[in-house]
């Protein structure tokens, strides 16, 4: 095996296993807006997400009006108190009402109902899944094929260049 | 990772269309000299945009149901500089969002100044930095590639934080925080993986088209140059 074979094997395994260890570890909220902004309106809004304890991680408060990203759950009653610290969320301005007894370092991550000023030009249509697939693929494919394009012209022109005694195979890396 | 459409106030929208604006320009000057007195170099403006619309479109689920994906703009702002990145850049963020509601026309300023310019300005002071201490393309692709990759995220991190410090008055650093751990979790392994994909290309290219290096060796880090 060649130097460069090996570069490139090397190369490809750690990506493969960085990504699958990406995926593993992050264990994230699967598909919906994959915008910045977007995902924690778009996604977590609506039902609340539990740990392997069953604790709730996020929950809303009593009016179902704002969420609450809660980061230490508190054994104890869940009475609302009205007497608990105002905050303003950082990503929406919305102030929440924590419940203290409940949730110790209640956090706000998005207004359940947060709207956009406008929602481009398609409006509230979102294409299905399997278009948007398809669309990336598409996108993907452009690059790919552009990509690919250069390589084989690459590996054509120094073919002939070879056959023809111009240049010599294989040459070294520049420095 | 771009931002979504609406999600700016116009105020913000507008501020990073100029912003955007004078780079997309001398962007648009210097392509078009490239193609005029360099043709033999249209390939390699295409394989740099080729590049944006690969690494763009891969994307991985992150926390909060957004997403993390490359940017892809490494072998563009190194052989080209700023500008033409921009313009690369552009033409992606409108296909995705004329296309794939992914980002917004009211957010390509922003999303191009994160993606376009200012991350890829930053991979290539490393690169230049990098090749000036010895570095082979390898390096200095891989360092160049990650870096660009990172400070988008820290730059979109920051046109959201300034967005709701306006808006809502929120405090600046804890805004900050929270938006940058939005990404920090997927985005800098993200960047390790997209630093190696471009030093194995740069690999490549430094074997099967080493001459290809003058180019970015004589690229200028003034994003405002339209020499070519």
């Amino acid at each position: 095996m060649n130097k460069d074979t090996t570069v490139y094997l090397v190369g490809f395994a750690i990506i493969a296993v960085m990504v699958i260890l990406t995926l593993a570890l992050v264990n994230g909220d699967f598909g919906g807006s994959d915008d910045a902004g977007g995902g924690a309106a778009g996604d977590i809004a609506g039902e609340p997400v539990f740990d392997e304890n069953g604790n709730p991680v996020y929950a809303f408060d009593e009016d179902e009006e704002y969420l609450l990203k809660v980061f230490e759950w508190v054994e104890g009653d869940d009475v609302y108190d009205p007497s608990a610290e105002h905050e303003t969320s950082p990503l929406t301005g919305v102030i929440f009402k924590a419940y203290k007894a409940q949730y110790e370092h209640a956090l706000p991550v998005q207004a359940r109902e947060y709207k956009t000023w406008w929602n481009g030009i398609f409006g509230d249509y979102e294409l299905p899944g399997e278009t948007e697939s398809l669309l990336f693929a598409v996108q993907a494919a452009i690059g790919a094929i552009i990509i690919g394009f250069f390589i084989g012209q690459n590996s054509g022109r120094k073919k002939a260049l070879v056959e023809m005694g111009v240049e010599q195979a294989p040459e070294q890396p520049a420095q | 990772m771009h931002i979504m459409e609406g999600y700016l106030d116009p105020m913000w929208c507008v501020v990073w269309f100029v912003v955007m604006a004078p780079f997309f320009i001398v962007g648009v000057i210097k392509l078009r000299k490239i193609i005029a007195e360099h043709p033999e170099q249209k390939m390699t403006v295409a394989l740099s945009g080729a590049f944006i619309f690969l690494l763009s479109s891969l994307k991985l689920p992150s926390v909060t149901g957004s997403s993390s994906h490359p940017t892809g703009t490494g072998i563009a702002v190194v052989f080209y500089g700023v500008g033409v990145c921009a313009v690369l850049s552009t033409i992606v963020l409108i296909f995705q969002a004329l296309l794939l509601a992914h980002g917004g026309f009211t957010t390509l300023g922003a999303n191009c100044v994160s993606m376009g310019i200012i991350g890829p300005f930053f991979g290539l002071i490393v690169w230049k930095l990098v090749r000036k201490a010895g570095g082979n393309p390898f390096v200095s692709m891989f360092c160049a590639a990650a870096i660009a990759d990172l400070m988008t995220y820290v730059v979109t991190a920051i046109q959201m934080t300034l967005n709701v410090v306006t808006v809502s008055g929120a405090d600046f650093m804890s805004s900050f925080s929270e938006f940058i751990s939005v990404y920090a979790v997927t985005q800098v392994p993200l960047a390790i993986v997209e630093g190696i994909i471009f030093a194995m290309f740069a690999h490549y290219l430094s074997t099967a088209k080493p001459e290809i290096f003058q180019i970015a060796d004589e690229n200028k880090l003034n994003p405002f140059s339209t020499e070519v």
